[in-house]
């Protein structure tokens, strides 16, 4: 990012190559839509490059970058709300992995946990999404979405009960390799 | 008598044993407890269950579409970035010229090199920062050691540059102190007030009389001159304001203001600098700069802020983002650029207000029409990321269509143009 301020013409795609793929997961995940996943994610980029020179190396990039993100897919939201437009229809979701195991338990688990993430509240999966997927730390989730930091970890714990409630629910278990981080 | 309740840890810690995020300290603690607590260890196994599952589905794949517009509007960002470091390099070293010939002239003729002024350039300069522009550019190519450069030349001319001003303001001092102990007052009263308005006559040697007053009008140039230089983004403003000398800066700057407004391309125009340091208030003058020179300075640096301020008002008022990153992430860029445009603006301007508002309901032909003539009217405003946005709306809405190829074409327009002013 800093080279990228600095005029390096060559950062500001490595940064995309880096980092646009789990901001798409993560906005894909949060909007549940992939046509408004698409919007907000090109805005995020768009928004990255209009505030660059805002961005201070005090800040981790990731923690600002998923900021924008998540800023966007508030209002989007709002916008959604305020439009009140047709039920969305999720798009089926591909299977792209090569290991034809992992496919298929993925392909089972999949529409579960999608079903299961988008059912929490709002608030919950706000929290759940940018510890789980952007690895933002509890102390910074707090700092971003306003709320205190032990209200920022029971929602994070209400929300993997939720999860683990639906998945059992499901009759699916988790997969091997489960472990403390 | 039963055994005492085992002391859990609360629920909170043990979720950040979880994610790695409790101290080291803590982490063992933890763990010492878990291994004998049947209760928190299943507490953790709940956890790492849910975090497997999660993880063990692949996410989606990045759309590839806008990813073509997207590198090209980063690509001309930086372009703009680098355009602006060379574009303050440049000015720093000009005023930081000035300044010093502004100084040599005022000096009297006894204290001069015999040569005088024919030999001047072969002088090494005595403004630290101008010595550390004359220096040789580093190599292309080499961005680690140009960043290390960089760095170091801007720390050093931080600090060289206070000492070097209050040097050369105690020397101007002492010289129209011994020359005119009586009209000092007078002078720098009259310097105050003419300053800004009546730049020092450069052409010709100064009297006695004259170079008491030149002395102090440089005392406030040069500070004004340096402390612009020194923070950088502010140069627009006191350079502005001190509208004097500086026939070659006044140029450079009214030459910049050309090619902003003229239709080079946006690659070639040196980037406005951000509201939030032109907004400040001007630097207090460290050293030797008096009151005289900060007074100046902010009187010059007014208009500039309040113009960029009026700006990012404009922005936020047009802004849908809600948080403060959010905010700034929507700053000005496009309504600078929508302000810089001739007649026809206000018009169009208003059409697009239209357009938004018809199009939160039209569907269908009517939608497509809509969003072609936004992405155009977007396009001639050169709002150059909402033209994007909306274009790529265009051909992932309606793929195939005249329109969309149209949207496409004005969408690839915004490509990167080479920049003015090369980094060096």
């Amino acid at each position: 990012m800093r080279r990228f301020q600095r005029g390096d013409a060559r950062a500001f795609p490595e940064l995309v190559r880096r980092h646009r793929a789990a901001v798409f997961a993560f906005v894909l995940r949060w909007t549940q839509d992939r046509a408004r996943a698409e919007d907000i994610l090109q805005e995020t980029w768009l928004k990255v490059v209009r505030a660059s020179s805002d961005w201070s190396p005090r800040a981790r990039f990731t923690t600002w970058l998923y900021t924008i993100a998540r800023n966007a897919c508030v209002d989007g939201a709002r916008r959604e709300r305020a439009r009140a437009a047709e039920p969305l229809v999720t798009e089926p979701v591909s299977t792209e992995a090569h290991d034809p195991e992992r496919a298929a338990a993925a392909s089972e688990l999949r529409p579960v946990l999608e079903a299961a993430i988008a059912a929490l509240p709002d608030a919950q999966r706000e929290v759940f999404l940018l510890r789980e997927m952007a690895g933002i730390p509890f102390h910074e989730i707090a700092r971003m979405t306003g709320a205190p930091e032990p209200t920022v970890k029971s929602r994070m714990r209400y929300a993997l009960e939720a999860l683990r409630t639906r998945l059992t629910a499901a009759g699916i278990d988790a997969p091997a390799g489960g472990q403390v981080a | 008598m039963r055994p005492p309740a085992p002391m859990h840890p609360d629920d909170d810690r043990l979720l950040e044993l979880a994610y790695g995020e409790a101290s080291t300290s803590e982490a063992r603690a933890l763990r010492q407890h878990v291994d004998g607590c049947a209760r928190c260890r299943h507490v953790l196994e709940d956890i790492a269950e849910v975090r497997s599952a999660f993880r063990s589905v692949p996410a989606e794949p990045a759309p590839e579409r806008g990813l073509e517009s997207l590198l090209a509007y980063g690509e001309q960002a930086a372009a703009r970035a680098r355009s602006r470091r060379g574009g303050l390099r440049v000015l720093a070293l000009l005023s930081a010229a000035t300044a010093f010939s502004v100084v040599w002239l005022v000096l009297p003729a006894p204290q001069r090199p015999s040569d005088g002024l024919a030999h001047a350039p072969a002088t090494p300069p005595t403004d630290a920062l101008a010595q550390a522009e004359v220096r040789a550019a580093p190599a292309q190519g080499d961005r680690a050691r140009d960043e290390v450069d960089d760095r170091a030349k801007d720390s050093k001319e931080k600090e060289a540059l206070p000492e070097a001003k209050s040097e050369r303001s105690r020397k101007e001092q002492t010289v129209t102190e011994r020359r005119l102990p009586a009209e000092l007052p007078k002078q720098k009263a009259l310097s105050k007030v003419d300053a800004p308005a009546e730049p020092p006559k450069l052409s010709r040697a100064p009297s006695d009389g004259e170079a008491a007053g030149r002395a102090a009008a440089a005392t406030d140039l040069s500070g004004a001159l340096g402390s612009a230089t020194a923070s950088g983004g502010k140069v627009g403003g006191a350079g502005a304001g001190t509208a004097g000398p500086p026939s070659v800066a006044m140029k450079k700057r009214s030459a910049g203001t050309r090619a902003d407004e003229g239709s080079t391309g946006a690659a070639a125009r040196p980037a406005s600098p951000p509201a939030s340091v032109v907004a400040q208030a001007p630097p207090a003058p460290a050293g030797a700069l008096d009151a005289r020179t900060a007074e100046a300075a902010k009187i010059a640096a007014a208009p500039m802020a309040e113009a960029v301020a009026s700006e990012d008002k404009t922005a936020s008022a047009s802004g849908v983002a809600a948080s403060a990153p959010a905010r700034n992430a929507a700053k000005p860029a496009p309504t600078m650029q929508a302000m810089r445009m001739g007649a026809g603006s206000p018009e169009k301007q208003a059409r697009l207000g239209e357009i938004r508002k018809e199009l939160e309901t039209a569907t269908g032909d009517r939608r497509k029409a809509l969003l072609l003539e936004k992405c155009e009217i977007e396009a001639s405003l050169q709002l150059g990321p909402d033209a994007v946005l909306t274009c790529s709306t265009v051909t992932r809405e309606f793929p195939g269509t005249p329109e969309a190829k149209r949207a496409g074409e004005l969408a690839r327009g915004f490509s990167v143009q080479p920049p003015a002013q090369d980094d060096r």
